[in-house]
């Protein structure tokens, strides 16, 4: 057979397209998804790095627990060791914190590889596109955030995961994730133009780091008024509030101390149809500027 | 419907800073038929990236409407998507994962295009062994040769079964082995597979070569559409000798308007000033009837070199404008 013939073998299934179903769709998500995973794991210094990282985080704030003691913590309202709080804080806001500038990082990575013109040319949606990698980033992610934490309980940290509550603290997690990744998705639909994003991502980080309550209770800030209607305001208060409740405390998600947090945190979930508004707006934008690749 | 692609009074102009514009578009209308390999011919900056751009629907134009296969790149750039295999190779074969294998890439990409994957995997193993790329389809990208790379990318646009290719520069940066390879598989594509293509190059001998018809862009403006049989006999008549003299004394102006008197002199089409020694490239009628009249005329001059020369491709293009003489 000759080499041409060969050619035209390839095209004998037609388009060879799949209908335009749900499933489809989803097998386009999980697509992004199974390529970051390849990158990531061809990338060994990386991935070498990034679990340094996690095991010195946990070390730090295990010594640190030695400082700080139980009395104070009680007094705020907390039952607990400094180091079970400060673990369920630290554990929470980094995995909210990298999963959500991992989206817009990416962003700006396949901008400036040229790969971005290259999806967005093929009858893959943006929409799509960022699900996947929403999606990558808290799936990866998670794993460091479930190591944490069991890394923490084998060192003898004092949380509370039962089967009772487990179920609950998924829900917390998903319903966490649902709201970040939102604004994970607004943040790269920015990079799109705005090329500074570090900036945005360091404010951010600070701001639940300081505003979120992470190795301090936000009760402490009740003293500076302002500040803690400013911390009210900010969504992951409210799933680190539930995440202590549930996993500390033992407090059901229902109780009405946890569920005013569930509210508060629901009052967000806008945010989901608003990321995507701005994500195809900014995208519009770039094709009439020009700025899909960096040129 | 015999039109693949119809692009109709396209216009684009990119702002920077404050006040600058640029016009990479100025009302750009053209149309390629369907299993036509069209080429669009211009030099750098001329505007064909920023045309294949639009037609891909990469880009949003300011004025103007491109009908992909029917469709508008406005009301439904998802079609036009579908439509339609991009290809750039200006990047020198960025716009791949390094750190994916070639095959994972292409995998990829089938899924993104919402390729069947058994299909996929199908067609993916015939065209790198048709590349000659299936022993090194499953080492890393960021190991690939130029080469390689860009057939990646020309393997990338064909996966989904498009009928229209829009390849901008394709064989850009490439050695001559695979720039011939290249070509090959696109008059390939072309003839046997019935794809229009529409082929970008600042090479005019390769899309004389390959192309069916050809535009010609210059400064964002198409100044000749016609058949590459068209265009040669236009570029031909252009006949350009290079002029290299010292002033001994004399001025630039002096030397011009001698040069303008000249019988054989048609026009002047640069001139550059290297340390003292001036190029002139001048299009005349007959080289052998001018090269003689410069050298009695210039007496007054020192003449470094005079030589009859091929004329670039701006140069050309200078010409089939047929614009009056510059000075
Ligand atoms: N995104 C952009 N922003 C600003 N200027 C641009 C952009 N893209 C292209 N240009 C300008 O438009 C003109 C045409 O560029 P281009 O389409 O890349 O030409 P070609 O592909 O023929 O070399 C050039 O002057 C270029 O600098
Ligand atoms: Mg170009």
């Amino acid at each position: 057979m000759s080499n041409t013939e060969n050619l035209l073998d390839a095209f004998r299934y037609g388009r060879g397209l799949e209908k335009q179903s749900l499933k489809l769709k989803i097998h386009r998500v999980f697509g992004v998804v199974w390529a970051q995973m390849k990158i990531l794991l061809n990338y060994k210094m990386q991935f070498f790095l990034e679990v340094i990282d996690i095991i010195l985080n946990v070390l730090i704030y295990y010594f640190i627990g030695f400082l700080v003691s139980g009395d104070e913590l009680a007094k705020l309202g907390y039952r607990t060791s400094y180091q079970a709080f400060a673990l369920v804080g630290i554990a929470l806001s980094r995995y909210i914190w990298t999963s959500i500038s991992r989206i817009s990082r990416r962003m700006q990575r396949e901008i400036s590889i040229g790969t971005f013109e290259s999806i967005l040319v093929t009858n893959t949606s943006i929409d799509l596109w960022i699900i996947g990698q929403a999606l990558f980033g808290f799936l990866w992610s998670s794993l460091w955030f479930v190591g944490t934490l069991v890394s923490g309980i084998l060192i003898g940290i004092p949380i509370i995961i039962t089967v009772y509550n487990l179920p609950q603290i998924i829900f917390i997690v998903l319903f966490s994730v649902l709201v970040h990744a939102s604004i994970g998705i607004l943040f790269a639909a920015i990079a799109i133009l705005y090329k500074q994003i570090e900036t945005v991502l360091f404010v951010f980080s600070t701001t639940i780091e300081f505003l979120g309550g992470v190795v301090y209770p936000i009760a402490i800030l009740r003293k500076y008024q302002p500040l803690y209607y400013l911390s009210l305001m900010i969504p992951f208060t409210h799933s680190l509030e539930l995440m202590r409740k549930v996993m500390i405390s033992g407090i059901n998600i229902w109780d009405p101390a946890a569920s005013i947090n569930l509210i508060a945190l629901s009052l967000f979930l806008p945010l989901v149809w608003l990321s995507f508004k701005v994500l195809n707006y900014y995208y519009e934008e770039a094709r009439k500027l020009g700025e899909i690749s960096s040129y | 419907m015999d039109n693949a692609i119809i692009v109709r009074d396209i216009t684009k102009v990119f702002r920077i800073g404050h006040n600058r514009q640029i016009v990479a578009l100025d009302n750009v209308s053209f149309e390629v038929k369907e299993g036509e390999f069209f080429g669009l011919l211009g030099p750098n900056g001329a505007g064909k990236t920023t045309l294949t751009k639009i037609i891909s629907t990469l880009l949003i134009p300011d004025s103007g409407e491109v009908l992909v296969n029917g469709y508008s790149i406005y009301k439904e750039p998802m079609k036009v998507r579908q439509s339609i295999g991009w290809m750039q190779g200006e990047t020198g074969g960025r716009a791949l994962y390094w750190r994916l294998s070639g095959y994972d890439n292409l995998k990829y990409f089938a899924t993104l295009q919402g390729v069947n994957s058994k299909v996929a995997e199908i067609r993916i193993k015939t065209f790198l062994k048709f590349l000659d790329l299936d022993k090194d389809a499953y080492r890393l990208v960021k190991d690939y040769s130029t080469g390689m790379k860009i057939k990646l990318l020309l393997i990338r646009a064909l996966l989904h079964n498009p009928s229209i290719l829009i390849l901008d520069e394709p064989t850009v940066g490439l050695d001559v082995a695979s720039a011939i390879k290249i070509r090959e598989f696109l008059r390939e594509l072309n003839e046997e597979l019935n794809k229009t293509i529409l082929f970008t190059s600042h090479n005019m001998t390769e899309v004389e070569q390959l192309c069916d018809r050809i535009a010609i862009i210059n400064k964002g403006k198409i100044i000749f559409v016609g058949s590459a049989r068209q265009m040669k006999e236009k570029v031909e008549k252009v006949k350009v000798v290079s002029l290299k003299v010292r002033m001994n004394g004399k001025t630039e102006n002096e030397l011009v308007s001698s040069l303008m008197k000249m019988n054989s002199v048609e026009k002047i089409l640069s001139k550059r000033n290297d340390e003292g020694i001036y190029e002139f490239r001048i299009a005349v009628r007959d080289p052998y009837e001018t090269i003689p009249e410069l050298v009695t005329k210039l007496k007054d001059w020192k003449i470094e070199a005079i030589e009859r020369s091929l004329p670039t491709l701006e140069e050309a293009f200078i010409r089939i404008l047929g614009g009056d003489y510059i000075e």
